[in-house]
């Protein structure tokens, strides 16, 4: 998929959110969709899944089946899970929806039969994910899929992006918590100023920043610890 | 698509959002028609004329049952935009005929129709009249819907106008008819048996205004 020079906004007169992205996505590739909060994560990811129209510019070889992510469940319709999720796998023309295969792996068995509008905001995320995976995707677009989810589930997702990945599809995935250190070989895509750029993810040589809190009696202790370890401390304050 | 528009269909039905404007117009009509004992085709022409409103609200109504990321996902799962709202405007068109059949059969059971009028004709014109306004009413709903209004004000605001444009530029006198759909026409046709003719030209127009209505909301659609 080959975005060439895309700029969109969401109404005319309003600030550019993307502003002549320029970038290629190919087969069996993962990507994280970096960048601060309203730099336009989102809207690459919605632009990638065809849902909003660049005002200049194209979107070219988009793939025929997307798996798309968004960072919420539309829970306020009256399905329960089991239902929903099938309706979305005919909705995709399948015959057999693996409705109960994909619930097993994510531990969503006992919820088939529980409302959307009575599910927890994780519990949400995880049909959310499903509905997204019910055929084989050949473009997986997932906004912030670690979101709410526990721990169980956190840890299924590197494994399904690297499954679709390994199938020869794209995978976007925007992430904000510093989780995409568990996808190894991922690109990062800074979404920038209404710009795009490739980056070296920490994984792939790059450096991550990561907070703790100690205990204050244990402070020097630990510090000497890390930097002990090679680790290069940035800043020390108190809580 | 087929399965979209089910899906649709089931939660507007479960989310019983429907009921209430139908129900209360079907209540008018046996009100205004109960005993009446009336010729089919002007009582007919006069329900196709004051559900034509109701039938515009409905379609609103169907079309903003669904949360709006909902509609995203059943775009990407059907692969096409076109598709999905395609599939929209045939379950809202779809929710419409309930109410429609109801309107026919509500003047047999409150005697608002004369015996001797019962007859294949009669309902055929009947159904006519229905039908004919159902495209133009869909049009105004799904204009008026929240993925195009934003907010439940302007929605109003426009199914409101609407409505009292074309009773405004409708009447014998006016010069641009055509503007609007023709929801004084099909009562004034059938109460002047305007013949077969009439009833085409009035089809022609309804259809001419429908199909540039909803071409419309397609282009609108397509361009978000």
């Amino acid at each position: 998929m080959q975005f060439d020079d895309v700029w969109l906004r969401y109404s005319p007169g309003e600030p550019w959110v993307l502003g002549g992205v320029t970038a290629t996505f190919g087969p069996g590739e993962v990507i994280v969709v970096c960048g601060r909060n309203g730099e336009g994560k989102s809207t690459m990811l919605q632009a990638a899944a065809g849902l909003l129209r660049p005002a200049r510019g194209r979107i070219t070889d988009r793939p025929a089946v997307i798996g798309w992510v968004p960072d919420q469940l539309p829970a306020g319709q009256p399905f329960t899970v089991g239902e929903y999720l099938t309706h979305m796998g005919r909705v995709r023309g399948l015959r057999s929806v693996p409705v109960v295969a994909w619930a097993e792996r994510l531990h969503l068995t006992q919820f088939l039969g529980v409302r959307l509008t009575a599910l927890s905001k994780g519990t949400a995320r995880k049909v959310c994910l499903v509905q997204g995976l019910l055929a084989p995707p050949d473009l997986l677009i997932l906004d912030e899929p670690w979101d709410g989810l526990d721990t169980q589930a956190r840890e299924e997702i590197p494994a399904i992006i690297a499954e679709v990945a390994e199938r020869g599809g794209t995978v976007l995935v925007s992430d904000h918590r510093g989780e995409a250190v568990r996808l190894p070989g991922a690109r990062g895509l800074l979404i920038e100023g209404g710009g795009a750029r490739f980056f070296a993810l920490p994984g792939a040589g790059g450096r991550s920043v990561v907070e703790v809190t100690v205990a204050e009696e244990r402070l020097p202790e630990t510090m000497a610890l890390l930097r002990a370890a090679g680790h290069h401390d940035i800043q020390v304050r108190a809580r | 698509m087929t399965a979209l528009v089910r899906m649709r269909l089931i939660s507007f039905v479960r989310s019983q959002r429907g009921l209430i404007a139908p129900a209360g117009v079907l209540l008018l009509l046996a009100a205004l028609q109960a005993g009446g004992q009336g010729q089919a085709a002007e009582v007919y022409g006069l329900s196709a004329m004051i559900l034509f409103p109701v039938l515009a609200v409905q379609a609103k109504l169907f079309l903003d049952t669904e949360p709006d990321g909902q509609r995203g996902l059943a775009a990407v799962a059907l692969g096409s935009q076109v598709r999905e709202v395609t599939a929209g405007l045939l379950a809202a068109a779809a929710a419409m005929l309930p109410v429609m059949g109801a309107s026919l059969l509500l003047p047999w059971l409150v005697g608002g129709i004369r015996a001797g009028d019962l007859s294949p004709r009669s309902v055929a014109v009947g159904a006519w009249a229905h039908l004919v306004l159902a495209p133009a009413a869909l049009a105004i709903g799904a204009w008026a819907s929240r993925v195009v209004t934003k907010a439940a004000g302007p929605g109003a605001l426009l199914l409101t106008g609407s409505v009292i444009l074309a009773a405004v530029l409708d009447q014998r006198w006016s010069p641009v008819p055509w503007l609007v759909p023709p929801m004084l026409s099909v009562p004034r046709a059938l109460y002047e048996n305007s013949g077969a003719a009439g009833l085409l030209l009035i089809t022609v127009l309804a259809l001419a205004w429908s199909t540039v209505a909803i071409g419309a909301y397609y282009f609108y659609r397509s361009r978000r």
